[in-house]
């Protein structure tokens, strides 16, 4: 049997680009600032809605397409899509305003997610932020004005009118994920070395002496969760534009918020490496699976992707109890910029 | 045997660690023979070492009754009335307080349950920590006065950890004086009390 | 003649509560949430699903085989997970996420087996009720609605006697107040710790277990049903057994009986049809967190609690 490579590696690539930007958005608050969020599907799906529901309502205005933009969605959008591969710039300008309008609508549900943050003990905030994951989707599959129920909506295919048809769209497509992601990494990295960065570090350490050298937690958390939110929405709604619909029942705990809550895990909590590797690992293991789905799922008569749920919940729990703090291990760095000759005081 | 010492100088974490509810990192405990450094601490009971905490030394929401029930399981109906009968004699208020909830009881008479749910663990040797604590003079003063009973009565090995010094040493027949962790004297309690310096510094004696 | 959605709400309710109780039960012993709970309830609706569909016999023989293996499989997640991670120090939360884990490692089995039994046995084992397995006993009742009542007062009259009246239940109690203590008075607090969580799986398992007898099950419940789950266990308080159990019935209560009386109400008042705020009923577990947080943090049973 052929191994079809090329496919195997994007199929990766375009998986391992979205989850690790949602890890990389749940490694701000929970790696760095230490706020066990059980429920980040919230602003992630929070993006992806976002997309679902508004530049195609805008385009379908400024085009005056006929029709109901949820009854008539199909033949709307196929309209919509047709206009908009004859102007690439339209595309470029709803992609990025829809990216804007996202990261906002994720920045936000991130922040609303803080406030109980402050007066909850870990364990009741874990089981909190989790039932309150779901409820942004459970209104989407339900109220099908936003985002078409249980049948969802197909969103307008930017990627298509800016980058070109052909074989080579999910090419094209897995750079421009790529490139977003390893964006956000940089972000990461550079922020988790800033003032802000130990700031959040400075509140997962030790809370009660951040708030006694006179820092307010709550504005500190609430930064954290907006930021990663802001990331989390934006990498959803991405996420959509690449699939190029919404479908409100498939953004669900277990996908969304607790693989790539256990990604991070895996990788390592705090650090931009970690966060690479779970991604990874996971994207990776799943795909090589499928590509053999067939004879393993023959030869085990199930299917095989449960094998890989299997493992990949085996390796955490053996991570965890063997190295809990993942495989990259985020060094220890002082709350406060040491001083050299001739500098200034620095802020922490 | 009498530990004396500044605040934080070590005196309840030494008696912690002996029953194994604080971690050793070097060295061992041997016990009547025994090393028993890495045994859990519901054996180190069941062989006779017993730690009486300063405070949450009993279970506030069962009874005294259910209190004592559990502390003697592995007795018999003969060892078990034995050993009430010891309690009764040093303790005769329990007697009326039996079906009452812990919570209900009064600082001195949850001492008093404390040190009886020890005693029907048949100790071999006592760990006391601190029993006189957050307990007004008087009633303090009765708490030394049992424990030289219970000496007396069950020839039970004590070892008492104390803030009040003065009281503790002078019921005592071997002394220890603890500061940061180490030990700074041991020997007899009189010297202790004799030695102006030492009782200035550590102990805010005579001052 | 029962109305039938009596019947839906109390056997629901029913199962919730056991489950909370159950989660209850391992969070006061061990003070972590078990991720697991809900997979445990698939545990059960699979044994269930294997004895009366591919092996054809009395479905309720499936519950006290459901009990023990969900017990076997929790004494292996305290044994093999929890009590590793906590020797060696894990905080709280990352023994909660040791509990995601090793839900995620049962999820992927219960689905393998699943897909096993559609791959051997070609039955269909997913979206599937076996109502029509179960014994009819006239008026519209089925013999789950009895059971259901019964095993539930069952379970809490033997952990009422167990916790009042046996020396290893009264070793429980102490063990939830006061770890150390107990350790000092000779009690063994892992080994108390580790039936806990047998109790706890098996009674989650035996629940769930009576589950497809009365509605459509899938893999999925095993974390859609968690969020109910640990909602009735926070409206119960988290700090007593019993407390848990209400809160869970109270949670199924509001999320069938209410929720569907209120859609009758309410639809000709909004124009939306019933059948659609039904849907909603799977946001009653986040109302019902975020009000108790609010108002009452210690839940109902909070406020009886002496310290």
């Amino acid at each position: 049997m052929t191994v079809d490579i090329p496919s195997l590696i994007l199929a990766i690539i375009l998986d391992f680009s979205v989850y690790l930007m949602v890890v990389i958005s749940l490694n701000i608050e929970t790696g760095l600032t230490g706020v066990p969020n059980f429920g980040r599907v919230l602003a992630y799906a929070g993006g992806a809605f976002v997309t679902g529901a508004i530049p195609g309502r805008i385009l379908q205005l400024v085009y005056g397409v006929q029709g109901d933009y949820i009854l008539n969605n199909p033949s709307v959008i196929a309209e919509i899509n047709y206009k908009l591969l004859q102007q690439p710039l339209m595309a470029l300008a709803v992609l990025i305003l829809t990216l804007i309008l996202a990261g906002a609508v994720g920045a936000a549900l991130g922040y609303i997610s803080s406030y109980p943050a402050l007066r909850l003990r870990e364990d009741y905030l874990g089981i909190l932020l989790l039932i309150a994951g779901t409820s942004l989707v459970v209104i989407g599959i339900t109220y099908p004005p936003m985002v078409g129920g249980t049948v969802g909506v197909q969103v307008p295919a930017v990627f298509n009118a800016l980058l070109g048809r052909g074989p080579s769209l999910y090419y094209k497509i897995s750079i421009v994920l790529l490139s977003f992601s390893l964006a956000m990494l940089l972000l990461f990295h550079l922020m988790s070395n800033s003032p802000m960065g130990r700031a959040f570090r400075a509140v997962r350490e030790n809370e009660d002496l951040v708030g006694v050298l006179g820092r307010d937690i709550g504005v500190i958390r609430g930064k954290a969760m907006a930021l990663g939110g802001f990331l989390a929405g934006v990498a959803g709604s991405l996420y959509a534009f690449y699939i190029g619909s919404v479908f409100a029942a498939a953004f669900d705990n277990l996908t969304w918020s607790f693989n790539p809550y256990l990604m991070l895990v895996l990788g390592g909590a705090g650090t931009s490496l970690g966060a690479v590797l779970g991604a990874l690992v996971y994207s990776t293991l799943y795909h090589v699976i499928d590509l053999y789905k067939q004879p393993i799922s023959h030869y085990l008569h199930f299917d095989a992707v449960w094998l890989q749920y299997m493992i990949f919940g085996l390796i955490l729990t053996l991570i965890l109890i063997t190295r809990p703090q993942g495989v990259v291990v985020e060094k220890a760095k002082p709350l406060v910029k040491p001083r050299s000759k001739g500098e200034g005081k620095s802020s922490s | 045997m009498t530990i004396v010492g500044p605040n934080g100088s070590g005196k309840s974490t030494f008696l912690k660690a002996i029953m194994g509810l604080a971690s050793v990192s070097s060295g061992k405990i041997l016990f009547e023979g025994d090393d028993i450094t890495k045994l859990p601490p519901y054996k180190r009971s069941r062989k006779g070492l017993v730690y009486v905490a300063q405070t949450d030394n009993a279970f506030k929401t069962l009874t005294v009754e259910e209190n004592f029930k559990l502390s003697s399981y592995d007795l018999s109906e003969d060892e078990y009335k034995e050993r009430m009968e010891i309690i009764f004699t040093l303790f005769t208020q329990i007697k009326d307080i039996l079906k009452r909830k812990v919570y209900q009881l009064s600082g001195g008479q949850r001492q008093m349950v404390a040190v009886s749910l020890a005693l029907l663990r048949k100790p071999k040797i006592l760990l006391l920590d601190e029993p006189t604590a957050q307990l007004a003079p008087k009633i303090a003063n009765e708490i030394f006065k049992k424990i030289v009973e219970i000496r007396d009565l069950t020839e039970v090995g004590i070892v008492l950890v104390e803030q009040n010094a003065k009281k503790a040493l002078e019921i005592a027949d071997n002394a220890y004086l603890f500061t940061s962790g180490r030990v700074l004297f041991k020997g007899k309690p009189s010297e202790l009390l004799s030695n102006p310096e030492l009782g200035k510094i550590f102990l805010g004696l005579g001052v | 003649m029962i109305d039938p959605l009596i019947i839906n709400t109390i056997i629901y309710s029913s199962i919730l509560g056991l489950s909370s109780l159950s989660l209850t039960l391992t969070y006061l012993t061990t003070k972590v949430p078990n991720f697991a709970q809900g997979v445990f309830l698939l545990l059960g609706s699979y044994v269930t699903f294997t004895v009366a569909e591919v092996l054809n016999q009395n479905p309720y023989l499936s519950l006290p085989i459901a009990f023990l293996l969900g017990g076997a499989v929790a004494l292996i997640q305290y044994y093999g997970v929890l009590l590793p991670l906590s020797t060696r120090g894990g905080s709280l939360v990352t023994q909660m996420v040791a509990t995601l884990a090793f839900s995620i490692l049962l999820y992927g089995g219960l689905n393998a087996y699943a897909s096993y039994l559609d791959y051997v046995y070609k039955v269909q084992s997913r979206d599937v009720t076996l109502g029509f397995l179960d014994y009819n006993l006239g008026g519209g009742i089925r013999a789950v609605f009895l059971v259901s009542i019964v095993l539930a007062a069952a379970f809490i009259l033997s952990l009422y006697l167990f916790l009042n009246r046996t020396r290893l239940g009264i070793s429980v109690r102490a063990t939830v107040e006061n770890p150390s203590l107990a350790e000092s008075i000779g009690i063994n607090t892992k080994l108390v710790k580790a039936i806990s969580w047998f109790l706890s799986g098996g009674m989650a398992s035996a629940a769930g277990s009576l589950y497809p007898l009365q509605f459509v099950f899938s893999p999925t419940l095993a974390y859609s049903i968690l969020l109910s789950v640990f909602a009735g266990s926070v409206l119960g308080g988290l700090m007593s057994l019993f407390g848990g159990f209400i809160g869970g019935f109270i949670e199924g209560f509001i999320e069938k009986y209410v929720v569907t009386e209120l859609s009758i109400y309410l639809s000709p008042v909004i124009g939306v049809s019933p059948f659609v705020i039904n849907q909603y009923s799977t946001l009653v577990p986040l109302i019902v967190v975020a009000a108790v947080l609010l108002i009452a943090p210690n839940g109902i049973m909070g406020a009886r609690v002496r310290r």
